[in-house]
């Protein structure tokens, strides 16, 4: 079945009302979960599963896929209103989302966001559709050398990602590091830096930490500033649409996002997380505003939120054309698939083309659906903002508490929230950066995870790590990137001077 | 305090006892009364499936809903430990599966006591198990890959889900039998180690049919031999490991369902009772056997013997394989 056929087929089966309900409902139910704190889209697909075995197959995957990239949207909101990120792909969208809400933007951002994701989504799934099966190919090509390459070359380059001095940022990717060592150790299952504490066997909690490091810390500030608290004013519409302005700086945020997210949803991992601090780390580097990036400039919110939204789509890839699920939410979907009786696998599509199409067409729609349910709810989200502070704040508390004790049910988590808040505020206050110390946590593990792999599988040759091709091209691509100052230096002194010259 | 107070007091006490008491026997024989926690300390998207297919066909017949929650760490420490500290009123029920009996012998201590701390209710599936390999491997049965690896040894390497795990255990004990030397590698949890097989890194591993059996149906898994004595019904054609020069090997993991020691028998017995009517139900058959298990059931009784006898089947291995125990504090 050709691709055009194919999608046609599939968007004859969307419109069927219970499909098209599945995705409505996957996209708001994926919403409401990306805003809430701690509740990630796992823990959502996790809960609908029970329902989705008396559905078809179809229908089930539509919404569980509905749920994953809603989530990706709704992550975004709370990020930019009140720091707060809704899950950890949404981190860096508190940067300049946050800046941008204190600049009376926050309808504004909350638009380009929303174009962004549904652009995101949509060009990816045309990916999808047009190449899934050669690119399922893609994912498994990658060997403990490649990954090792990624994600250390990764790690140097998002050191450097909110900018600043080289110490603003190490230091705090270095405590992430640290951090990120507390645990059960991947390839031993040796626990380290437990401390007795059996519930730290699985690591420091990442949502916990997000949500501790940028909302608990954002409401130490606040209410320290509170009596230097200007009135807000009232938000006009005008206010609410993005200017001409930042519609032109976001586009070609909005297609390197596209690029990156897809590549990442592509790969094993946590593709959505990766995929938007890749994004802004890019933006940092190449946008022509790039100075702005930090302050509240546009292209650092809409590269990232394009990013995971198109790489929460790409991730469908490998699960459906090879049957492998390379994220925790698509071996949800695997399962489900499994208990009707269908088999993920490379011939998924050859043997359940409605499940293929079906869920590509469903990822058209379900991407209009999120512009058009999202669109009408920014005004909502503007005017919380207008909440006095003294109901604001413990409300905020009151939910970052919930949604970080959802994820495991453990007390633990929130003692990492709030240690994680003391910490954030600390960093701040000596204007450290906070990103690089998610990023630290989160590389961390699959760092030191892919380093001891290759190692053990290449009997302790660590020349492994050097002659793969694709691992050179990465430290090449990483050392080009990070030296990108230092080079940009170098041609201004060489042709500079050559001008000065010319000229006198 | 005159007479008549000591004689008010008393009687409000006993009004107050005699209430409890029927309270008490109202939710024993009410049973269940509230929402009922079922613990998986998996991650989702593994062992947690068939947790979910279980767990809401009780819902419907019991009137409660049985919700599935999982509490992952420690290969399933953490979560077994958190039911066995549970109030033992069953309403904290936990889903297990060999991971329970691999731990106490791959682990020098651990916080609870896998016999003494809860009360099994029933099987619910066995889970037979299949060596793969990737389909370049240079070996097509048992024998022949015994050979290759006696005449390389130390060259090829095996995927595991972690340490502890029957996929561990099994191979390790398959290597001690015999006699070759195959290197392991770590992954964590099925998913992952099996990939690492498809895409070639690590040559095989035992693992569960149902996370390989769309790899094998594909061409993109090679299967050597059936790991369990249990003749698979997927895979009908392929002969056992221990028909294959390995006499008495028999790997197969199992799900089943404990409460905490001390929960009233009756509620046991409800609980094994329903259990046993839910797998035979054609709709949770179809569905078990999907998920590539293999639906079963068993008496309580029945449960806690096969958990005896398979803690000491792991022991016997760790000690002869010489595997090195873990601490854990």
């Amino acid at each position: 079945m050709g691709s055009l056929d194919g999608l046609l087929y599939g968007l004859k089966l969307c419109v069927e009302w219970q499909n098209l309900l599945a995705a409505f409902a996957g996209a708001f139910f994926g919403t409401v979960i990306g805003v809430l704190p701690g509740l990630g889209p796992v823990a959502g697909v996790a809960l609908i599963l029970p329902i989705t075995y008396a559905l078809e197959p179809v229908t089930g995957v539509i919404m569980m896929a509905g749920i994953f990239y809603g989530a990706m949207y709704g992550g975004s909101t709370t990020a930019i209103l009140v720091n707060m990120p809704g899950e950890t792909a949404s981190v860096v969208t508190c940067i300049d989302g946050y800046k941008l809400t204190k600049k009376g933007r926050a309808g504004a951002v909350l638009f380009i966001v929303a174009a962004g994701s549904f652009i995101g989504g949509t060009i990816a799934v045309f990916g999808v559709m047009l190449f899934a099966p050669q690119l399922a190919q893609f994912g498994i090509l990658f060997g403990p050398s490649e990954f090792f390459a990624m994600t250390a070359g990764g790690l140097l380059l998002l050191t450097g990602i909110e900018g600043g001095s080289l110490a603003s940022g190490l230091l705090p990717m270095s405590i992430g590091l640290m951090l990120s060592t507390i645990g059960q150790e991947a390839v031993t299952a040796q626990t380290r830096f437990t401390f007795g504490f059996n519930d730290l066997s699985q690591g420091v909690a990442l949502v916990a930490l997000a949500v501790g490091l940028y909302g608990i810390a954002e409401i130490m500030f606040a209410v320290e500033s509170l009596h230097g608290q200007v009135k807000p004013l009232a938000v006009r519409v005008r206010d609410m649409m993005p200017t001409r302005e930042e519609w032109r700086r976001s586009l070609p945020a909005f297609g390197r996002g596209t690029v990156v997210g897809f590549f990442f949803g592509l790969i094993p991992g946590p593709c959505a997380t990766l995929a938007s601090f890749t994004s802004y780390r890019l933006e940092k580097g190449v946008s022509k505003y790039r100075a702005e990036i930090g302050e509240g400039a546009v292209e650092g919110v809409a590269g990232p939120e394009t990013a995971n939204n198109s790489a929460a789509t790409a991730s469908m890839v490998p699960l459906l054309a090879l049957g492998i699920p390379f994220a925790p939410i698509t071996a949800l979907m695997m399962s489900a698939l499994m208990v009707h009786g269908v088999q993920p696998g490379p011939l998924l599509i050859t043997n359940n083309p409605e499940i293929f199409w079906g869920v590509v067409a469903s990822m058209y729609i379900g991407n209009v659906m999120l512009m058009i349910l999202n669109i009408p709810m920014i005004g909502v989200w503007v005017s919380l903002l207008r909440i006095p502070h003294y109901v604001l704040l413990p409300t905020i508390l009151l939910v970052a508490v919930i949604g970080a004790y959802s994820v495991n049910n453990s007390m633990l988590d929130l003692y990492v929230l709030f240690l994680l808040g003391i910490i954030g505020y600390v960093l701040r206050k000596f204007d450290f950066h906070l990103a690089p110390l998610v990023v630290g946590v989160v590389l961390g593990p699959f760092i030191e995870k892919h380093l001891r792999e290759g190692l053990f599988m290449s009997q302790g040759d660590i020349s492994v790590f050097f002659t793969s091709p694709f691992a050179i091209v990465v430290f090449i691509g990483a050392f080009i990137v990070m030296t990108l100052g230092a080079q940009r230096a170098l041609l201004k002194k060489i042709f500079g001077v050559r001008s000065k010259r010319s000229s006198s | 305090m005159n007479s008549n107070k000591v004689l008010f007091i008393s009687t409000i006490l006993l009004v107050n006892f005699w209430c409890d008491a029927q309270l008490a026997i109202a939710q024993q024989s009410d049973y269940p009364s509230k929402p009922v926690r079922i613990i998986v300390p998996f991650p989702p998207g593994s062992s947690d499936t068939a947790a979910r297919v279980v767990g809401q066909k009780l819902s419907s017949n019991l009137g409660q809903p049985f919700v599935v929650e999982n509490r992952p760490g420690a290969g399933s420490v953490i979560g077994t430990d958190f039911v066995a500290k549970s109030p033992a009123n069953g309403y904290t029920l936990l889903f297990q599966t060999c991971a329970l009996a691999g731990n106490p012998c791959i682990y020098e201590r651990l916080p609870y006591d896998t016999i003494k701390d809860f009360d099994p209710i029933g099987l619910v599936s066995y889970s037979p198990m299949v060596f793969v390999a990737h389909p370049s491997f240079p070996a097509n049965s048992l024998k022949e890959l015994i050979e290759l690896a006696k005449a390389q040894p130390g060259k090829f390497n095996y995927a595991n889900n972690g340490s502890g795990s029957i996929s561990h255990l099994s191979f390790e004990l398959f290597k001690a039998m015999a006699g070759v030397r195959i290197t392991g590698v770590q992954y964590k949890g099925a998913g992952p180690s099996v990939i690492a097989v498809m895409s070639g890194e690590v040559q095989m591993m035992i693992g569960p049919v149902g996370a390989t059996i769309s790899y094998l149906k594909s061409g993109r898994l090679k299967a050597i031999a059936l790991a369990s004595n249990r003749r698979s019904s997927v895979l009908p054609d392929l002969p056992t490991m221990s028909d294959s020069g390995i006499p008495g090997f028999d790997a197969v993991c199992w799900y089943g369902l404990l409460a905490p020691r001390g929960t009233p028998p009756a509620i046991v017995k409800r609980l094994n009772e329903e259990i046993v009517s839910i797998m035979k139900m054609p709709d949770v058959h179809q569905q078990i056997t999907g998920l590539g298990l293999d639906p079963t059931s068993s008496t309580p009784n029945e449960f806690g013997e096969h958990i005896k006898k398979e803690i000491e089947m792991y022991s016997r291995t760790v000690r002869d394989a010489g595997i090195a125990r873990l601490p854990l504090k």
